[in-house]
């Protein structure tokens, strides 16, 4: 045998993960696993926008998420919180609407947007930063001028919508081929996949299955029995959608945050909502039954959106306030929950994990595997389709 | 009158009650198994997929007698004694039969179908336990 063949098979061989035992999972916990995929989902055409899916769309939206010129000061793109290096995310605590920023990889998939869920569309979405004055703070009259000045922009926005008119259909517009790219944006499969793939395909002793640490495979032993994760953060997204109350602090510094409370109030009088006049498929759209039959309760004061978790490790720091660092700290606040300070008036829903140390590094490991493994940095197309576009003055 | 003849006379007085009811039962017969509350019987199907966490669904329902009037439909989880973010509408369809639309289960566990029926000049609830995995 060639000695350099044998020598660069051992270098390979001690390379590749360690193959690790796979645990015996129940039926009850091979459901729930399953529960969780299969991943990517089907697309969800969204009919409240005409063009969503469109390819012309996808393109000047994304052109139009990157530009700068798309806020009054010249200095704010869509890009500048929703970072695509960074999830879609801004890394910081706080964004300028005081809470953390939301990652918008699978935004597609949401009934409702943002930690309050105030908005049920990707197009309304975006155009509540659009137009808010502490955020790009645009106006149509602005808008109409960018089209002007920019023929590449203006001839596809012609072709989509017609001729740009300076009130508020170009808001309107401008935010749906906005979101018909970000519709775009879904996570890729990740180690938790290929192992949930596996053992759904009754081949939990192959290979794919083995090469799923036995960290991860018996933190989410836990994610899926007593550590009851799964309860809330349920299906292929790793969340039902809707809002809770987890025991974080709903005071920040602009006071108390009503959390969903304050979002129904917005949601339920927004003109731009599946409700009404803006979107292209009223309410008879299969997407409004949310809206159509949404309950406003007391309850819903302090509940925040319950996050999917695809994608964590990029996307620190967590929670609605940012006020965990890291999936550790995540996992901590589960496990020491001070479960007195939550409302409850029949058996308690989230109680103190209490976990070892080891269950407690178990955990954060699976929910480590809910991420895709690093990319290789690629040079051409993608890097330039992450560029912000430089402010006015700057070029 | 003597304790034997009321009681007569009250048995005569419900099975008078009584009769109309099942006559209307029997003029519409639902498949098995079947809710029955007073003289309400309701049967009901999922339209679509099955239902999974977080995700709306829609019931059709065949409600005897057929006149019956659906008033309410809703759903709980008893043990932690909270319900649905969502108050489901309601649409006749003709026939007995019933549209429930908006619903959603948004955790797994135990859930309970509650359905409010008029019939007959009285309300009934019929309640279905549902676990949902």
């Amino acid at each position: 045998m060639n000695v350099w063949a044998l020598l660069i098979g051992l270098v390979l061989w001690a390379a590749a993960p360690a193959a690790a035992e796979v645990l015996k999972f129940s039926p009850e916990e091979r459901a729930r696993i399953e529960a969780h995929g299969p991943w990517p989902p089907l697309r969800m055409p969204d009919a409240g926008n005409r063009v969503d899916g469109q390819r012309d769309a996808i393109e000047l939206g994304r052109r139009l998420f990157f530009d700068r010129r798309l806020s009054a000061s010249g200095e704010l793109a869509c890009a500048s919180c929703h970072n695509p290096r960074r999830a879609f995310q801004d890394g910081r605590r706080f964004s300028r609407h005081g809470r953390n920023t939301p990652s918008l990889l699978d935004a597609g998939q949401r009934a409702w947007l943002g930690w309050d869920g105030a908005n049920d569309s990707l197009w309304a979405a975006t155009l509540a930063p659009l137009t808010s004055a502490d955020e790009l703070a645009a106006t149509p009259a602005q808008l109409f001028h960018l089209l002007k000045r920019d023929p590449g922009l203006s001839q596809r926005y012609r072709s989509l919508f017609g001729a740009p008119l300076a009130d508020e259909t170009l808001l309107v517009n401008v935010a749906k081929a906005m979101a018909a790219y970000q519709a775009t944006l879904v996570s890729r499969r990740t180690p938790f996949d290929d192992f949930r793939d596996a053992l759904t395909r009754g081949d939990g002793d192959g290979l794919a299955a083995s090469r799923y640490p036995a960290a991860a495979q018996r933190g989410l032993k836990l994610f899926v029995g007593p550590g009851r994760c799964f309860f809330c953060h349920a299906g292929p997204a790793f969340s039902n959608g809707e809002f809770a109350d987890v025991g974080r602090p709903f005071f920040s510094a602009a006071g108390a945050d009503p959390g969903r409370w304050g979002g129904l109030q917005q949601l339920l009088a927004s003109p731009y909502n599946r409700l009404g006049a803006y979107s292209d498929a009223g309410p008879q759209d299969a997407r409004a039954v949310g809206t159509q039959h949404v309950l406003m309760e007391p309850r819903h004061f302090g509940e925040f959106k319950v996050p999917g978790l695809r994608g964590l490790v990029a996307s620190a720091p967590y929670f609605h306030d940012g006020s965990a660092a890291s999936i550790e700290d995540v996992v901590r606040h589960y496990s020491e929950l001070d479960a007195g300070r939550l409302h409850a008036d029949g058996a308690r829903l989230l109680q103190a994990l209490r976990l070892t140390p080891l269950q407690a590094a178990d955990l954060a490991a699976f929910l480590k595997t809910l991420s895709p493994p690093p990319l290789i940095q690629r040079q051409g197309k993608a890097q330039a389709h992450a560029k912000v576009q430089p402010a006015p003055g700057r070029r | 009158m003597k304790a034997a003849n009321k009681l007569a006379a009250l048995w005569l007085g419900l099975a008078g009650l009584m009769v109309p009811a099942m006559a209307a039962l029997a003029a519409c017969p639902l498949p098995a198994p079947a809710l029955q509350q007073g003289s309400v019987q309701a049967a009901w199907a999922v339209d679509g997929a099955p239902i999974a966490v977080g995700r709306h669904f829609a019931i059709e329902l065949k409600l005897c007698p057929l006149d019956a009037v659906l008033v309410r439909v809703d759903a709980t989880m008893p043990e932690h004694r909270h319900g649905m973010n969502y108050r489901p509408s309601l649409k006749p369809l003709g026939d007995g039969r019933w549209r429930a639309e908006g619903l959603m289960f948004h955790m797994p566990g135990q859930w309970e179908l509650r359905l409010d029926v008029r019939a007959a000049g009285r309300t009934e609830t019929l309640l279905d336990p549902i676990t949902l995995p």
